[in-house]
């Protein structure tokens, strides 16, 4: 039986804690551990808030869809919103993981995060939105170093 | 998100609450500068109640452990969650911060130089 949370958010970032709160809801309502709602909210967060940022050449109130499936295996997310194209995934420098503290720049984490993860990702643009899509399996391998 | 302060010895203990996202991070880090810039000797950010950070949340403590390195003030975190812990890891920050599995034992290792 697949399970379906569908909402939409104003682009503001004090909307993030009520996307963050139906998100655990939903993970609770399938029974899934909430490990799995704090991983797809970071997610969410770190590329809403980039959207909500800098996506948009106006000051007008835009909405933002997350679409989440869930099938008993996996997490299948989709993110729809009509901000200027961008592909967070192709276009995101990487960050850099290793300098001392003080050389350590600060930043670009956010897009690092939802690639280290989620097991796919995916972008692409349509009709004027653009949509990115992820997955999540409920079993997936350990990342090297955790 | 109001910042709790305690103090042990010439420790300061800043102890934010729950969550740490884009929507509440400039004020976390105004809040957690002025901590490190008024006169504390020594800084720990206790993460008992945190429950949620994104990477707006890394940045101010990556921004604060600069900035009270620059100004000689040592810094540290304690008692993080699983979670939060496997966001530090991930990061690379947890090879370059002081991060103590307890508030006791970070007081000791703190008072102890």
């Amino acid at each position: 039986m697949i399970r379906k949370l569908n909402i939409s958010i104003f682009n503001d970032l004090d909307e993030l804690s009520r996307l963050a709160s139906a998100v655990d809801d939903f993970v609770t309502a399938v029974g899934v551990s909430s490990d799995i709602a704090f991983t797809l909210n970071v997610c969410f967060d770190e590329l809403i808030t980039n959207t909500i940022s800098y996506g948009y050449s106006d000051n007008l109130i835009h909405e933002i869809f997350v679409g989440i499936d869930f099938d008993g295996q996996a997490f299948h997310i989709k993110i729809q919103d009509d901000a200027n194209p961008f592909n967070v995934f192709k276009d995101s420098p990487k960050p850099d993981l290793e300098s001392d503290l003080m050389e350590r720049p600060i930043g670009g984490l956010g897009v690092f995060f939802v690639k280290q993860w989620m097991n796919t990702v995916s972008y692409h643009r349509e009709n004027g939105y653009n949509f990115v899509c992820l997955e999540k399996f409920l079993i997936s391998p350990p990342h090297p170093g955790v | 998100m109001a910042l709790i302060q305690e103090a042990v010895n010439e420790i300061t203990i800043a102890i934010p609450k729950q969550r740490v996202d884009s929507a509440n991070a400039r004020q976390f880090e105004q809040d957690l500068l002025d901590v490190i810039k008024n006169k504390a000797k020594k800084v720990l950010v206790d993460f008992r109640d945190i429950d949620y950070i994104s990477s707006a949340g890394l940045r101010v403590i990556l921004l604060s452990a600069k900035t009270a390195k620059a100004t000689g003030v040592p810094f540290a975190l304690c008692s993080m969650k699983d979670k939060i812990k496997e966001v530090f890891v991930v990061s690379g920050f947890a090879k370059i911060l002081s991060i103590h599995p307890s508030r006791e034992i970070a007081i000791q290792a703190m008072s102890s130089n």
